[in-house]
């Protein structure tokens, strides 16, 4: 079959040419917050990357109590380039989240979450939670003492929820301690619930992306100001491809020269190490839990904290439904709000690692 | 018409690929020579339980220099791709702002050959 004949056979059942158009059709405001509109292929890149190298790494990891330590051990040892595949997997999932937090973070001061991109907004802050959930579970998988001690912690935290707390706790861990049902669970959770998780919500995502068309600043709406354009394809594309390529490169230098390393086994006896941490996304969640006192008033500090946290939660998924007019006063605040939120979080990390 | 030139004057892509070359540099300086000496990994023994933390790495001087050859090779690679790219953007552009993409030829050559 020649090469014309070929490409006609699979356009007449797959169409790809309709894809071509949409896409040539498509503009990308030009004003002078389009550098946010990068974030969101990056993230898209990361994602692609942990997943093929979260399927390389689960050739060789076994996801047992005896085996879980030991097979990571091997994989960084003997499994040719494995501890380049399991530093670039566990990198990767750091640039990830700095790269949401920062697309968030941006949607938020651009204020791009009004009408009619709300559920847009709470699709993304679904991303989020799923993402941090996505590195929550992948800690505990090397199963060393650092690991298992920061999922003991972590996942007694629920328990401060009043009512149905304990039983959150007793469903993470799969009974009352962290044991081997644990890792087994998060184990599922990591490879195919979460990642069933993530493909739903992004495919929502993207499709109100493509629906509602990309965000302008509200200045602009605002004044009904008409902002030059770049075509998607192939201006667009092609700057982006640059953000990729420095992008992978910055990535796969510092997967090469700082891999993670990786403690002896759990010993589920063993009282738990000096200096448990969480992983650097959740610092500032676990010094905000620290620096409750044990009990205010009649009501236990560490529930007082985590009832905070929640609505903390409910507030950012709920933000474009309390921001309804951003250009009122009770926008600017919410502004001031996110800028103090970020001063918040990086304290509280940098005091957490001290 | 020709553009002018001012002697010391670099085209953009030649003073972007060497920014990014200038920060791969830095990079490679300020990180820290105990992270980049590539400690020799530790492997237990068969049957015995690993004590003490194994930090990964390359297992001889072969596959160091390997690994500083490879590093040095990527961002050779990827200044050259940059360069290229923005190569690529320049004229995209010019061709944006000439209205290229809403021309009948434009659109065709954005659609390729599709059936009307």
């Amino acid at each position: 079959m020649k090469p014309k004949a070929l490409q006609n056979w699979f356009e007449e059942r797959l169409g790809i040419t309709d894809i071509f158009r949409f896409l040539s059709k498509k503009d990308i405001p030009q004003h002078k917050h389009t550098i946010w509109y990068y974030t969101g292929s990056a993230i898209l890149l990361f994602l692609v990357i942990q997943i093929i190298t979260g399927i390389m790494l689960a050739l060789y990891y076994k996801p047992t109590l005896e085996l879980a330590n030991a097979s990571i051990a091997r994989i960084i040892t003997e499994v040719p380039l494995g501890w380049i595949i399991r530093s670039i997997h566990s990198w990767s999932a750091s640039f990830m989240i700095i790269l949401v937090i920062i697309h968030l973070i941006s949607i938020w001061l651009t204020k791009a979450y009004h009408k009619p991109r709300e559920i847009t907004w709470m699709s993304g802050v679904f991303l989020l939670l799923i993402s941090l959930f996505f590195g929550f579970t992948g800690y505990l998988l090397p199963w060393d003492d650092l690991s298992f001690s920061a999922t003991k912690v972590g996942t007694d935290i629920p328990r401060a929820i009043p009512v149905v707390g304990a039983w959150v706790t007793k469903l993470l861990r799969g009974g009352e301690d962290v044991t081997g049902d644990t890792l087994t669970r998060f184990y599922t959770l990591h490879i195919c619930v979460l990642p069933i998780c993530i493909f739903l919500v992004l495919a929502v995502h993207v499709y109100l992306i493509q629906k509602h068309g990309i965000s302008r600043p509200l200045s602009a709406e605002r004044k009904q100001l008409q902002l030059n354009t770049l075509p998607f394809w192939p201006n667009f594309v092609l700057r982006e491809t640059v953000v990729w390529m420095v992008l992978l490169g910055i990535l796969l230098t510092i997967a090469i020269s700082v891999p993670p390393s990786l403690g002896p086994a759990a010993d589920l006896m063993a009282p738990a190490p000096e200096g448990i941490k969480p992983e650097w996304y959740f610092l500032f969640l676990f010094q905000t839990l620290k620096i409750f006192p044990a009990k205010i008033l009649f009501i236990s500090g560490e529930t007082l904290a985590v009832l905070l946290i929640a609505l903390a939660l409910i507030f950012l998924f709920f933000l474009p439904l309390i921001d309804n007019r951003p250009e009122a006063k009770k926008g600017k605040i919410i502004t001031w709000l996110a800028y103090i939120l970020m001063v918040y979080a990086v304290f509280m990390s940098v005091w957490s690692l001290l | 018409m020709k553009r002018k030139k001012t002697p010391l004057s670099l085209s953009l892509p030649v003073s972007v690929s060497a920014s990014v070359l200038a920060l791969v540099i830095i990079l490679l300086l300020t990180i820290p020579p105990s992270l980049y000496s590539f400690q020799d990994s530790q492997t237990p023994a068969p049957g015995e339980e690993q004590a003490e933390e194994i930090r990964p790495g390359p297992q001889n001087i072969k596959e160091k220099i390997a690994l500083f050859v490879f590093t040095a090779w990527l961002w050779i690679s990827i200044v050259i791709i940059v360069f290229l790219l923005i190569l690529k953007i320049k004229e995209a552009d010019r061709l944006h702002q000439m209205g290229y993409f809403h021309s009948p030829r434009g659109k065709k050559f954005l659609r390729k050959d599709t059936p009307e």
